[in-house]
């Protein structure tokens, strides 16, 4: 017997000129690692309409936390006899650059100034230098103007520039809908959460808890709370610091939150008594870790399906608080104050047109994304709405 | 030996609103060192519940431990806090379940649930845990095991799964190992591989203990030391396995092992069944639980609950037939018809019930 023949014997031995030719295992038919998360994103960015209207969406918010940069009556840079200076970051007055006024400097003035007197001076404007909250008392005619060619959606009652209201608007009423739509959901989870995993006596009294709660008329509260602590507007300070708008965010969430919460409760009662989450009990899991590493992920769909809805149902409720004024203190930005304009002007087109047009765009564009997550999440491939 | 863990009295009750389910009803279990303890019973004797209970893993309401004590390196489980008995799951008594299609979380890649027990137990490293899943994987048989880390639960067959929870079953070396029903849900071929893997990681580790929850006593017969026969909530009958399948006492047991098909005999036979069914858990008998389907039932049975005795050394049952051997107590008849070993011939309609029941 030749040393080689035990190992040819051996069922496990592969020879040499065989084993070369094998793929090593790590490239065998393995399926790429991939979470149901990954899949139901590469579902959602196959639906076309959805995702674009998604990245446009996100793109516009994005670019608006930059407004102050680009649409302002503050200068971006100011030359003045050789200095540079940045009022954007920090306050300037008017006398420093030379104009005989009191208080904040009058950049476009001040840049045609420089202009004319090509002393080397000068002054970068925003590409739109009107100021969200500036009155343009001297255009022609008196409040509200029509579009111009420097007005493109005109001016509103006080002879605000509409667009470039809008434009701050947007970015308040998404922030706003974000801000309720996640502190809802925190609380709402939280609350769902430790209703279905607990159950017996703390689910019972909650659920009841809750019922109450949904019962208490929303608007009244809301006129209650305005007309005890009287929303202010402190000037100088950016829009999304407001205190009124923080306030008004708590309590469109304390209203917000009953519906995700029976979801939420269905879920964990469905997945609490699945068979992973007695294995992983068994295993020594904490009571937290079971609760929000491994019953949460699994109880999330409802949530993120339905989180573009509550965006929307955000605006339309800050736009229609604002509508009735007692939503965000004037003179923020809003899109409801300007519809409301826009009502008692009905014959100037430009403060009921564009202010709809600008909110109806916006909730379409967010429902698309909604759609095609609620569809990115169906685990039927082929729905009947195809 | 010494004994890794004993149960006394134990009794877990479900309040329900049809009323009060004894699904344990005074369990006394004894697992020694390093042994594996098979626990058989039909569906709804208590065998899972009894397993449950060990970890206090019963869902509260309805279900309670209502007495008794499970000692485990002399501490009594049932009185210890949610805590302390968190950190004995996982770490000394560890279980595998019946459905590995179900026990994984589906979210989460195997790796990071084989490395969540081992970090919720130890304070080591991510890099550490991560090494040791590797390796115990490797160890359960799943090849690749470092990129199949990465992969989800719904990319293992059931076999690979009930592995990777034996994997995660004994990462850290616990003294005793829960196994219910462990193949129950797997292929035939799978079966044996998934035992032969149990078996040899247990030899590995030496002393550690398996309690092997089954109604298939031809896995029992092969894997295990001795047997504890659960019917009604109660033990009905410990031996070594070689004193249960050559002289069983207890007539359930004798029923058990009359209905199992046997390849090595000479002569065809006919399997015997058990008469009757599992009594309904709300309305247990007050004496012996086997009184209704037992053939040899005669005066004390429906009224007194037998002891468990030890009849021969090592070899319990609780059956009023002992310490008597296998008699009825004298002064006593039979109540019911035919003599002792011999069984009541079934008739073909309750075969032919039984097998339309399995």
């Amino acid at each position: 017997m030749s040393p080689a023949e035990p190992a040819l014997e051996d069922p496990r031995h592969i020879p040499p000129d065989l084993a070369a030719s094998m793929i090593p295992a790590a490239t065998t038919g393995l399926p790429p690692p991939e979470s149901l998360f990954v899949k139901r994103l590469r579902k959602f960015r196959r639906l076309r309409r959805g995702y674009y209207s998604f990245v446009v969406v996100a793109t516009a918010y994005f670019v608006s936390f930059f407004l102050p940069m680009l649409a302002n009556n503050i200068a971006l840079v100011v030359h003045y006899n050789g200095s540079y200076y940045v009022p954007l970051f920090h306050y300037h007055s008017a006398v420093e650059f030379g104009q005989s006024a009191f208080g904040d400097p009058d950049y476009r003035a001040l840049k045609g100034q420089f202009e004319q007197e090509g002393k080397g001076n000068w002054v970068l404007m925003p590409p739109l230098p009107y100021g969200p909250n500036e009155s343009l008392l001297d255009l022609p005619g008196t409040p509200p103007n029509s579009p111009s060619a420097a007005h493109p959606f005109g001016t509103d009652d006080r002879g605000r520039d509409v667009l470039v209201r809008l434009a701050y608007g947007f970015n308040i009423s998404l922030t706003f809908a974000l801000l309720v739509t996640i502190v809802g959901n925190l609380l709402g989870i939280s609350v769902g959460a430790s209703l279905g995993y607990f159950a017996g006596r703390i689910d019972i009294f909650g659920q009841r808890g809750i019922e109450i709660w949904s019962s208490l008329p929303f608007l009244y509260v809301v006129i209650i709370i305005s007309s005890v602590v009287v929303p202010v507007y402190l000037p100088g300070r950016y829009q999304l610091m407001q205190p009124s708008l923080w306030l008004l965010v708590v309590i469109l969430a304390a209203f917000d939150w009953m519906g995700i919460t029976y979801y939420i409760r269905g879920e964990f009662y469905r997945e609490k008594a699945k068979d992973y989450v007695g294995a992983a009990i068994a295993t020594g899991v904490s009571e937290s870790g079971i609760m929000f590493r491994h019953i949460l992920p699994n109880a999330l769909t409802p949530v993120v399906s339905f989180a573009p809805f509550e965006i929307v149902a955000n605006i339309s409720a800050l736009v229609a608080l604002d509508f009735l004024g007692f939503g965000l203190p004037a003179p923020t930005p809003s899109w409801g104050e300007l519809i409301g304009q826009g009502m008692e002007n009905l014959t100037k087109w430009w403060l009921v047109f564009y202010p709809l047009g600008v909110l109806f765009l916006t909730l379409l564009l967010v429902v698309f994304i909604g759609e095609a997550v609620r569809e990115a999440f169906d685990p039927k491939e082929f729905s009947r709405l195809r | 030996m010494n004994q890794l863990l004993s149960i006394r009295g134990l009794r877990t009750y479900f309040y329900t609103e049809s009323g009060v389910a004894k699904a344990v009803d005074g369990v006394d279990l004894d697992i020694a060192e390093g042994e594996v303890l098979g626990l058989v019973g039909e569906s709804g004797s208590g065998k899972s519940v009894t397993a449950l209970s060990i970890l206090r893993l019963i869902p509260d309401p309805p279900g309670r431990i209502v007495a008794g004590e499970v000692l485990f390196n002399g501490r009594d489980l049932l009185k210890l806090s949610w805590e302390d008995i968190r950190k004995i799951r996982g770490n000394d008594i560890s279980m595998v379940f019946q459905e590995p299609m179900t026990s994984l979380n589906p979210v989460f890649t195997i790796g990071m649930q084989v490395m969540e027990v081992i970090l919720a137990h130890e304070d080591v490293s991510r890099e550490e845990a991560y090494r040791r899943a590797v390796d115990i994987l490797t160890e359960v048989g799943i090849p690749d095991a470092a990129n199949r880390m990465n992969q989800y639960p719904h990319h293992f067959s059931g076999g690979q799964r009930q592995r990777v929870m034996i994997a995660i079953a004994l990462v850290l070396n616990p003294s005793l190992l829960i196994a219910d029903e462990p193949t129950t849900a797997l292929d035939v071929t799978i079966q044996a591989q998934i035992l032969d893997l149990m078996l040899e990681m247990k030899e590995r580790r030496k002393g550690a203990s398996i309690l092997l929850i089954t109604h298939n006593l031809a896995v029992v017969a092969e894997t295990c030391d001795r047997v504890a026969v659960m019917y009604g909530g109660k033990i009905q009958e410990i031996a070594s396995i070689d004193a249960l399948f050559d002289t069983p006492f207890h007539p359930y047991t004798h029923g058990l092992l009359g209905s199992i098909p046997s390849v090595d005999g000479t002569k065809a036979r006919r399997l015997t069944v058990i008469p009757g069914s599992v009594p309904d858990i709300y309305r247990l008998p007050v004496g012996c639980k086997f009184v209704t389907r037992c053939p040899y039932a005669f005066e004390p049975c429906p009224d007194i609950e037998p002891p468990l005795i030890e009849d021969a050394p090592g070899h319990w049952v609780r059956c009023h037939l002992y310490p008597n051997g296998g008699k009825p107590a004298v002064g006593r008849e039979p109540a019911a018809v035919g003599s002792h070993r011999v069984p009541v011939a079934p008739s073909i309609d309750d075969t032919l019930a039984d097998q339309a029941n399995d």
